[in-house]
Protein backbone atom coordinates (compact mmCIF):
# COMPACT_ATOMS: atom_id res chain seq x y z
CA UNK A 1 0.00 0.00 0.00
CA UNK A 2 1.27 3.87 -0.79
CA UNK A 3 2.33 5.40 2.42
CA UNK A 4 1.68 8.81 1.08
CA UNK A 5 -1.90 7.62 0.75
CA UNK A 6 -2.27 6.84 4.70
CA UNK A 7 -0.55 9.90 5.35
CA UNK A 8 -3.25 11.59 3.22
CA UNK A 9 -6.23 9.94 5.70
CA UNK A 10 -4.12 10.36 8.50
CA UNK A 11 -3.79 14.21 7.95
CA UNK A 12 -7.69 14.49 6.71
CA UNK A 13 -8.79 12.96 9.60
CA UNK A 14 -6.50 15.58 11.76
CA UNK A 15 -7.87 18.18 10.34
CA UNK A 16 -11.21 17.11 9.94
CA UNK A 17 -11.01 16.25 13.77
CA UNK A 18 -9.22 19.42 15.00
CA UNK A 19 -12.04 21.93 12.68
CA UNK A 20 -14.80 20.32 14.82
CA UNK A 21 -16.61 19.91 11.61
CA UNK A 22 -18.22 16.47 12.40
CA UNK A 23 -20.86 16.41 15.08
CA UNK A 24 -20.34 15.12 18.59
CA UNK A 25 -22.21 12.05 18.11
CA UNK A 26 -19.65 10.95 15.16
CA UNK A 27 -16.33 11.86 17.26
CA UNK A 28 -17.89 9.90 19.82
CA UNK A 29 -18.08 6.73 17.99
CA UNK A 30 -14.96 6.58 16.73
CA UNK A 31 -13.43 4.78 19.26
CA UNK A 32 -16.43 2.10 19.05
CA UNK A 33 -16.17 1.96 15.17
CA UNK A 34 -12.34 1.48 15.12
CA UNK A 35 -12.02 -1.29 17.73
CA UNK A 36 -15.15 -3.07 15.48
CA UNK A 37 -12.64 -2.22 12.32
CA UNK A 38 -9.63 -3.45 13.72
CA UNK A 39 -11.56 -6.63 15.13
CA UNK A 40 -12.85 -7.66 11.51
CA UNK A 41 -9.31 -7.14 9.83
CA UNK A 42 -7.78 -9.57 13.08
CA UNK A 43 -10.37 -12.05 11.73
CA UNK A 44 -9.59 -11.76 8.09
CA UNK A 45 -5.82 -11.46 8.70
CA UNK A 46 -6.55 -15.21 10.94
CA UNK A 47 -8.27 -16.57 7.69
CA UNK A 48 -5.33 -15.74 5.66
CA UNK A 49 -3.26 -17.26 8.16
CA UNK A 50 -5.07 -20.23 8.61
CA UNK A 51 -5.16 -20.73 4.90
CA UNK A 52 -1.26 -21.19 4.65
CA UNK A 53 -0.56 -24.37 7.11
CA UNK A 54 3.02 -23.90 6.15
CA UNK A 55 2.79 -20.76 8.59
CA UNK A 56 1.14 -23.12 11.31
CA UNK A 57 2.72 -26.21 10.83
CA UNK A 58 6.42 -24.11 11.42
CA UNK A 59 4.76 -21.94 14.85
CA UNK A 60 7.34 -23.03 17.12
CA UNK A 61 10.24 -22.01 14.58
CA UNK A 62 8.26 -18.61 13.80
CA UNK A 63 7.17 -18.12 17.73
CA UNK A 64 11.22 -18.56 18.52
CA UNK A 65 11.82 -15.70 15.71
CA UNK A 66 8.51 -13.58 17.14
CA UNK A 67 10.49 -13.99 20.74
CA UNK A 68 13.79 -12.92 19.90
CA UNK A 69 12.45 -10.00 18.08
CA UNK A 70 10.46 -9.04 20.86
CA UNK A 71 13.80 -9.10 23.53
CA UNK A 72 15.63 -6.72 20.82
CA UNK A 73 12.61 -4.30 19.98
CA UNK A 74 11.88 -4.13 24.36
CA UNK A 75 15.84 -3.68 24.75
CA UNK A 76 16.47 -1.19 21.93
CA UNK A 77 13.32 1.21 22.70
CA UNK A 78 14.81 1.11 26.36
CA UNK A 79 18.70 1.34 26.56
CA UNK A 80 18.68 4.16 23.64
CA UNK A 81 15.56 6.24 25.26
CA UNK A 82 17.38 6.24 28.98
CA UNK A 83 20.99 6.94 26.98
CA UNK A 84 19.20 9.85 25.36
CA UNK A 85 17.09 10.95 28.69
CA UNK A 86 20.49 10.62 31.07
CA UNK A 87 21.95 12.83 28.56
CA UNK A 88 19.57 15.31 28.61
CA UNK B 1 -8.00 -6.97 27.50
CA UNK B 2 -6.55 -8.84 25.07
CA UNK B 3 -8.28 -12.03 25.54
CA UNK B 4 -10.80 -10.80 23.16
CA UNK B 5 -8.31 -10.18 20.06
CA UNK B 6 -6.56 -13.80 20.68
CA UNK B 7 -9.83 -15.28 20.25
CA UNK B 8 -10.78 -13.65 17.44
CA UNK B 9 -7.60 -14.07 15.35
CA UNK B 10 -7.88 -17.77 16.44
CA UNK B 11 -11.39 -18.08 15.16
CA UNK B 12 -10.61 -16.85 11.89
CA UNK B 13 -7.35 -19.10 11.66
CA UNK B 14 -9.72 -22.35 12.48
CA UNK B 15 -11.81 -21.45 9.83
CA UNK B 16 -9.27 -20.84 6.81
CA UNK B 17 -7.53 -24.24 8.20
CA UNK B 18 -10.41 -25.78 8.20
CA UNK B 19 -11.44 -24.52 4.78
CA UNK B 20 -14.59 -23.20 6.45
CA UNK B 21 -14.18 -19.85 3.79
CA UNK B 22 -15.08 -20.12 -0.06
CA UNK B 23 -12.70 -19.14 -2.40
CA UNK B 24 -13.67 -16.31 -3.94
CA UNK B 25 -14.29 -14.52 -0.75
CA UNK B 26 -10.53 -15.52 0.18
CA UNK B 27 -9.73 -13.68 -2.85
CA UNK B 28 -11.23 -10.32 -1.93
CA UNK B 29 -9.56 -10.10 1.55
CA UNK B 30 -6.99 -8.38 0.51
CA UNK B 31 -9.00 -5.15 -1.31
CA UNK B 32 -10.41 -5.51 2.35
CA UNK B 33 -7.52 -5.01 3.90
CA UNK B 34 -6.65 -1.87 2.24
CA UNK B 35 -9.77 -0.21 2.33
CA UNK B 36 -10.31 -1.14 5.72
CA UNK B 37 -6.47 0.24 7.09
CA UNK B 38 -7.35 3.97 5.25
CA UNK B 39 -10.13 4.03 7.43
CA UNK B 40 -8.52 3.43 10.83
CA UNK B 41 -5.99 5.43 9.71
CA UNK B 42 -8.94 8.41 9.04
CA UNK B 43 -9.96 7.54 12.69
CA UNK B 44 -6.90 7.38 14.23
CA UNK B 45 -6.02 11.01 12.85
CA UNK B 46 -9.98 12.49 13.60
CA UNK B 47 -9.33 10.98 17.29
CA UNK B 48 -5.69 12.30 18.13
CA UNK B 49 -7.38 15.76 16.08
CA UNK B 50 -10.19 16.71 18.36
CA UNK B 51 -8.35 16.34 21.31
CA UNK B 52 -7.48 20.08 22.77
CA UNK B 53 -5.91 18.68 25.69
CA UNK B 54 -3.65 16.62 23.93
CA UNK B 55 -1.91 19.42 21.92
CA UNK B 56 -1.67 21.45 25.49
CA UNK B 57 -0.02 18.62 26.78
CA UNK B 58 2.49 18.43 23.75
CA UNK B 59 3.39 21.82 24.32
CA UNK B 60 3.73 21.98 27.80
CA UNK B 61 6.35 18.61 27.76
CA UNK B 62 8.43 20.56 25.09
CA UNK B 63 10.94 18.42 23.62
CA UNK B 64 10.51 15.87 25.92
CA UNK B 65 7.15 14.70 23.98
CA UNK B 66 9.48 13.72 21.06
CA UNK B 67 12.25 12.40 22.51
CA UNK B 68 10.67 9.93 24.34
CA UNK B 69 8.81 8.37 20.87
CA UNK B 70 11.60 9.14 18.54
CA UNK B 71 14.23 7.02 20.52
CA UNK B 72 11.38 4.57 21.26
CA UNK B 73 11.07 3.96 17.27
CA UNK B 74 14.65 4.31 16.21
CA UNK B 75 15.75 1.98 19.35
CA UNK B 76 12.90 -0.81 18.49
CA UNK B 77 14.31 -0.54 14.65
CA UNK B 78 17.89 -0.91 15.74
CA UNK B 79 17.16 -3.65 18.71
CA UNK B 80 14.82 -5.62 15.61
CA UNK B 81 17.98 -5.33 13.06
CA UNK B 82 20.35 -7.33 15.70
CA UNK B 83 17.17 -9.90 16.73
CA UNK B 84 16.21 -10.54 13.01
CA UNK B 85 20.26 -10.70 11.82
CA UNK B 86 20.48 -13.56 14.85
CA UNK B 87 16.87 -14.94 14.36
CA UNK B 88 17.25 -14.89 10.76
CA UNK B 89 14.22 -12.75 9.95
CA UNK B 90 14.40 -10.55 6.67
CA UNK B 91 15.34 -7.27 7.96
CA UNK B 92 12.35 -5.86 6.41
CA UNK B 93 9.92 -7.71 8.42
CA UNK B 94 11.83 -7.08 11.52
CA UNK B 95 12.24 -3.44 11.47
CA UNK B 96 8.45 -3.42 10.31
CA UNK B 97 7.37 -5.56 13.20
CA UNK B 98 9.69 -3.64 15.47
CA UNK B 99 8.37 -0.61 14.80
CA UNK B 100 4.91 -1.49 15.55
CA UNK B 101 5.59 -0.51 19.08
CA UNK B 102 3.27 -2.97 20.17
CA UNK B 103 0.38 -1.79 18.80
CA UNK B 104 -0.09 -5.21 17.47
CA UNK B 105 -3.19 -5.77 16.45
CA UNK B 106 -2.90 -2.65 13.26
CA UNK B 107 0.95 -3.85 13.04
CA UNK B 108 -0.53 -7.56 11.98
CA UNK B 109 -2.80 -6.19 9.49
CA UNK B 110 -0.18 -4.04 7.86
CA UNK B 111 2.69 -6.61 7.81
CA UNK B 112 0.30 -9.18 6.12
CA UNK B 113 -0.75 -6.47 3.28
CA UNK B 114 3.27 -5.75 3.05
CA UNK B 115 4.86 -9.07 3.42
CA UNK B 116 1.98 -12.15 3.70
CA UNK B 117 1.13 -14.79 6.55
CA UNK B 118 4.14 -15.66 7.51
CA UNK B 119 5.63 -12.53 8.59
CA UNK B 120 1.97 -11.13 9.59
CA UNK B 121 2.49 -14.08 12.46
CA UNK B 122 6.04 -12.78 13.71
CA UNK B 123 4.51 -8.93 13.79
CA UNK B 124 1.71 -10.42 16.12
CA UNK B 125 3.27 -12.27 18.63
CA UNK B 126 6.18 -10.16 18.94
CA UNK B 127 4.11 -6.86 19.01
CA UNK B 128 1.30 -8.99 21.67
CA UNK B 129 4.71 -9.95 24.00
CA UNK B 130 5.76 -6.71 24.03
CA UNK B 131 2.65 -5.42 25.12
CA UNK B 132 2.53 -8.20 27.95
CA UNK B 133 5.64 -7.65 28.94
CA UNK B 134 4.99 -3.98 30.01
CA UNK B 135 1.85 -5.27 31.69
CA UNK B 136 3.07 -7.98 33.34
CA UNK B 137 7.21 -6.95 34.32
CA UNK B 138 6.94 -2.78 34.53
CA UNK B 139 8.78 -2.78 37.78
CA UNK B 140 11.79 -4.49 36.06
CA UNK B 141 11.38 -2.24 33.01
CA UNK B 142 12.06 0.69 35.19
CA UNK B 143 14.73 -0.61 36.72
CA UNK B 144 16.53 -1.79 33.70
CA UNK B 145 16.00 1.06 31.37
CA UNK B 146 14.59 3.82 34.04
CA UNK B 147 11.06 5.79 34.18
CA UNK B 148 11.91 6.97 30.54
CA UNK B 149 12.93 3.89 29.26
CA UNK B 150 10.21 1.87 30.43
CA UNK B 151 7.46 4.55 28.59
CA UNK B 152 9.26 3.86 25.61
CA UNK B 153 8.97 0.30 26.10
CA UNK B 154 5.19 0.74 26.32
CA UNK B 155 5.56 2.47 22.57
CA UNK B 156 2.18 3.14 21.00
CA UNK B 157 -0.02 0.91 23.72
CA UNK B 158 1.41 3.60 26.32
CA UNK B 159 -1.94 5.57 25.65
CA UNK B 160 -4.23 3.10 26.65
CA UNK B 161 -3.60 -0.31 27.62
CA UNK B 162 -0.18 -0.04 29.05
CA UNK B 163 -1.06 3.44 30.83
CA UNK B 164 -2.24 2.42 34.30
CA UNK B 165 0.50 0.12 34.68
CA UNK B 166 3.29 2.77 33.91
CA UNK B 167 1.50 5.14 36.11
CA UNK B 168 1.62 2.44 39.15
CA UNK B 169 4.81 1.46 38.71
CA UNK B 170 6.93 4.37 37.28
CA UNK B 171 4.77 7.17 38.70
CA UNK B 172 1.82 9.56 38.59
CA UNK B 173 4.08 12.20 37.10
CA UNK B 174 4.72 9.63 33.97
CA UNK B 175 1.22 10.07 32.99
CA UNK B 176 1.03 12.69 30.87
CA UNK B 177 4.65 11.84 29.04
CA UNK B 178 3.42 7.97 28.19
CA UNK B 179 -0.37 9.32 26.93
CA UNK B 180 1.61 11.53 24.67
CA UNK B 181 4.18 9.60 23.74
CA UNK B 182 1.45 7.04 22.91
CA UNK B 183 -0.83 8.80 21.35
CA UNK B 184 2.55 10.39 18.75
CA UNK B 185 3.62 6.40 18.32
CA UNK B 186 0.15 5.33 17.08
CA UNK B 187 -0.28 8.20 14.85
CA UNK B 188 2.78 7.60 12.96
CA UNK B 189 2.63 3.93 13.57
CA UNK B 190 0.70 3.36 10.08
CA UNK B 191 3.30 5.07 8.45
CA UNK B 192 6.30 3.58 9.93
CA UNK B 193 5.75 0.25 9.54
CA UNK B 194 5.14 0.42 5.63
CA UNK B 195 8.29 2.95 6.12
CA UNK B 196 10.83 0.33 7.67
CA UNK B 197 9.62 -2.22 5.45
CA UNK B 198 10.29 -0.11 2.11
CA UNK B 199 13.75 1.25 3.36
CA UNK B 200 15.40 -1.96 4.45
Amino acid sequence: MDILVLVVFLVLGIVIGHSGMLPQIVTNSMDWILMLVIYILLLVVGIEVGTYKEVLQNLDVIGFKAVLLCIGSIAGSGLLCMAVMKRG
Amino acid sequence: MYILPVIVLGIGIAAGFFGFIPQNMLETTDGVIKGMVMLICFVIGLDMGKDRTLWKNIRAMGKKAFIIPVTATIGAVIGGIIAGKLAGIPLSVATASAAGGGYYSLTTILVKDLAGPEAATIAFISNMLRELTVMTATPLLVKLFGRWGAVAVAGATAMDTSLPFIVKNAGREMAIAAFVSGVLLTVAMPVLVPLCYKIF
